[in-house]
C-alpha cells in the first residue's frame, strides 16, 4: 500500500515539476492582471452558422486584409481575429522622401504634403514626434510658427498640421484628415492639439504631432506644410530635413 | 516462521521504496531550479519605452541617443542591465543592419536603477547596450531611466527594430532578474527645399520717394543757385532702398566735387561743420540745422527698414564727401528705407567764377 501511495505521490510531483508554472502561459486577468491576447471562438477559416446566426472567424485573406471576422445577432456583435504574438509591434513608415516648394512668394502661400503611417500593437499607446529645424538659407532659418495660427501671406511662416485644409481663398487646399486603417474600430491615432485644427498651422521641433491612446491599428497621417515669405526673407535656396519619431510605450 | 520472515522482508522493501520515492521527489524538485531556465521566474518590466533622439537611418552617424524609460517590478539589487537590439521581439536575435553600439556612452547616470553614481557603459558585446556597476548597493526604486549616447541607428529606412531589456543581479549580465521588450523604428527623413528670389529695390530722385515706395520718384537735379562766401547754400536728394539680401546692403556715393572747367570747390575730406567763407562741398544723411550758421536742410532716415547712415555721414550739421564712401548700410535683409542726402556748398572770396556742376552716383550693393 505504501509502495502504491509512494509511486502515486512521486508521479504527481514529477508531472507537476515538468509542467511547471502553467499560469505563466495563461492570459487571464484579475484586478491586478490583464489579458493581452484572449481568444474565444473558432479559429482558422472555419465558419459556424445556422439559419439565424453566423460566427465568422478572423483570418487574413485577400478579401479580408484585416483578418477580422464579424459575429453578430440582433443585439450583439463580436469581432474576432486569429490570435497573434504578444510581442510589441511598432510600424512607423514615412512615405515621402522629399518636398520641393518651388519659389516662395510674398503674396501667396505655398504648400505641400508628406505622409506617414503608424501602427502600434500590444502597447499603452504611442506618440509621433517631429524633429528638425525649419529650412535654412545660410544662417537664416524660416520663421517657425511657434503659436498655432492661420497662414498669412507676406509674413514669414513655416508651419504644419495634420488636417484637410482649405479651400478658402486665403488658405491652401492641402492635406487630408488622419485615416484609420482598416477602420476606426481598430485604429485610434489622432492628431495632437496644435496640429489638429483646419487651416491653423504650427511648428515646434520636438513636439508631439500625433498619438495613439492605446494599442492601435494603422493610422495614415498627412502632414500639410505651408510656407510664406516676407519681403525681407533672405533670397536664395532653402533646404532642410525633418524626421518623424514614433515611440510606443509597452 | 518463514512466512513472518517473508512479510518482514516485504515491509522493509516497501519502506525502502517509499523512502526512495521521497528522496527522488526532493531531488527532482531541487533540479528544476538548477536546470530549468531562471527566466521563468523573471517578471515583466512595465511602462517601458525607448525614445530615440532621431529616427534617421543615416549611416556613419553614431550620434543618436537611446533613452530607455521603464519600471522594474522587483526590488532586487541590480548590478548590470542591457538592451539587446534585434530585428525581432523574441526568438534568436539578429542585430539590425547598420546598428552599432561600439561608440556608445552613458549620456548620464541612470535614474533610480540603484546607486546614483558609478555606473559604466560596456561596448564589448556588439548589439548590446550595456551598463553595470560592480557592488551596487541600492535597490531600484520607482521608474528608471537609462540613456545611451553615440549610438548608430539601424541604417534601413522605415524599419522596426526591438530592444530586449534585461536586468541582472550580478555585474556580468548573467543572473537575470526582469525582462521586457520595446519596439522602435527608423523613418525616412523628409527633405524640404524651396527658393526665394533675390530682390533689391533702389531708387534716387529729388522728390516723390515715400517711406515705403519708389513709385513716385522724380527729379535728378539739385540747383544751389548762386554761391556766396557769406552764407551756405544747400539742397537735397532722396534714395529709397530695400532688399532681401541675406547679409544686407551698402550704398556708396561716387563722383567728383563741384567743378567748373579746371576749377573745383574743395570737398570735405573729413567730417566738418559748414563754414561760410571757406570752400566746402559735403553731404550727410541727417536732419540738420537750424542754428544760424547751419542750413535747415534734410530729414533723418525713415521708413520701416532699419538701415542707418555710416558714422561719417550720420552727424547732424557735420558734412563730408569722399568718393567711394559707404554712406549707409544694413547687415541683414531690410524693409524699405528712405534716406535724404543733404548737400552744402560754401565758397571763399577767391573761388573762381563760373558754373559749377557735379554728378553724384549712388550705388546700392546687396549681398545674398
Amino acid at each position: 500500500m505504501k509502495l502504491r501511495v509512494g509511486l502515486v505521490i512521486f508521479g504527481v510531483l514529477i508531472i507537476g515539476v515538468l509542467i511547471r508554472h502553467p499560469q505563466a502561459l495563461a492570459q487571464g486577468t484579475s484586478s491586478g492582471y490583464r489579458i493581452d491576447e484572449s481568444y474565444i471562438g473558432p479559429g482558422g477559416s472555419l465558419e459556424s452558422g445556422s439559419t439565424g446566426y453566423k460566427l465568422e472567424p478572423g483570418q487574413q485573406t485577400t478579401g479580408n486584409p484585416g483578418g477580422v471576422g464579424d459575429s453578430s445577432s440582433t443585439n450583439y456583435t463580436a469581432q474576432s481575429g486569429n490570435t497573434t504574438t504578444s510581442d510589441p509591434r511598432l510600424v512607423c513608415v514615412v512615405n515621402s522622401g522629399s518636398l520641393n516648394f518651388g519659389a516662395l512668394s510674398t503674396s501667396l502661400v505655398v504648400s505641400s504634403v508628406a505622409s506617414f503611417s503608424v501602427l502600434n500593437y500590444t502597447s499603452y499607446g504611442y506618440v509621433a514626434t517631429i524633429l528638425g529645424s525649419t529650412p535654412s538659407n545660410g544662417s537664416h532659418n524660416l520663421d517657425a510658427m511657434s503659436s498655432t495660427g492661420p497662414s498669412v501671406a507676406g509674413t514669414e511662416q513655416f508651419g504644419i498640421n495634420l488636417r484637410d485644409n482649405g479651400p478658402l481663398l486665403t488658405d491652401p487646399d492641402v492635406g487630408a484628415d488622419p485615416l484609420q486603417v482598416p477602420s476606426g474600430s481598430f485604429s485610434y491615432g489622432v492628431a495632437a492639439g496644435g496640429y489638429n485644427t483646419v487651416n491653423q498651422y504650427r511648428y515646434v521641433a520636438g513636439e508631439t504631432i500625433a498619438s495613439g491612446p492605446k494599442s492601435s491599428g494603422q493610422t495614415d497621417y498627412t502632414i500639410s506644410y505651408i510656407i510664406n515669405a516676407s519681403t525681407i526673407t533672405p533670397g536664395g535656396q532653402y533646404s532642410g530635413n525633418q524626421t518623424i519619431l514614433c515611440t510606443g510605450t509597452y | 516462521m518463514r512466512n513472518q520472515v517473508q512479510v518482514q522482508t516485504m515491509k522493509n522493501l516497501h519502506n525502502k521504496v517509499f523512502i526512495f520515492s521521497l528522496i527522488a521527489v526532493l531531488i527532482a524538485m531541487s533540479l528544476q531550479f538548477v536546470f530549468l531556465p531562471s527566466r521563468a521566474s523573471a517578471a515583466q518590466i512595465t511602462s517601458r519605452k525607448l525614445t530615440l533622439s532621431t529616427s534617421s537611418p543615416a549611416a556613419a552617424a553614431a550620434t543618436t541617443t537611446y533613452t530607455f524609460n521603464f519600471t522594474v517590478p522587483s526590488g532586487t539589487v541590480l548590478q548590470s542591465a542591457e538592451a539587446e537590439v534585434c530585428t525581432t521581439a523574441s526568438g534568436s536575435c539578429t542585430t539590425p543592419t547598420g546598428f552599432s553600439n561600439s561608440s556608445s556612452t552613458l549620456s548620464s547616470q541612470p535614474t533610480n536603477l540603484g546607486d546614483a553614481t558609478g555606473w559604466t557603459v560596456s561596448t564589448v558585446t556588439a548589439g548590446k547596450l550595456r551598463l553595470k556597476k560592480t557592488g551596487n548597493a541600492a535597490a531600484p526604486t520607482g521608474a528608471q531611466t537609462v540613456a545611451f549616447g553615440n549610438v548608430q541607428n539601424p541604417t534601413t529606412t522605415n524599419t522596426t527594430f526591438y530592444a530586449r531589456i534585461a536586468t541582472y543581479s550580478d555585474d556580468a549580465w548573467a543572473t537575470g532578474v526582469d525582462t521586457g521588450v520595446v519596439a522602435a523604428s527608423t523613418a525616412t527623413a523628409i527633405d524640404l527645399t524651396a527658393t526665394v528670389d533675390e530682390t533689391l529695390t533702389f531708387c534716387t530722385g529729388t522728390s516723390g520717394i515715400t517711406t515705403s515706395s519708389c513709385a513716385g520718384a522724380t527729379g535728378s537735379s539739385v540747383n544751389f543757385g548762386t554761391l556766396s562766401p557769406s552764407s551756405v547754400k544747400s539742397g537735397t536728394s532722396q534714395m529709397g532702398v530695400g532688399t532681401n539680401g541675406l547679409t544686407g546692403y551698402a550704398i556708396t556715393v561716387n563722383g567728383v566735387t563741384l567743378t567748373s572747367g579746371g576749377n573745383t570747390i574743395t570737398a570735405l575730406g573729413s567730417q566738418a561743420l559748414s563754414s561760410a567763407g571757406t570752400e566746402q562741398f559735403g553731404l550727410n544723411l541727417r536732419d540738420n540745422g537750424p542754428l544760424a550758421t547751419d542750413p535747415d536742410v534734410g530729414t533723418d532716415p525713415d521708413g520701416s527698414g532699419t538701415a542707418t547712415p555710416t558714422t561719417e555721414y550720420n552727424t547732424t550739421n557735420q558734412y563730408r564727401f569722399v568718393t567711394g564712401d559707404i554712406i549707409a548700410s544694413k547687415g541683414s535683409s531690410d524693409q524699405f528705407r528712405r534716406f535724404t542726402a543733404s548737400y552744402i556748398a560754401n565758397i571763399d572770396t577767391a573761388t573762381e567764377v563760373g558754373t559749377y556742376t557735379a554728378t553724384m552716383t549712388y550705388i546700392a550693393t546687396a549681398t545674398f
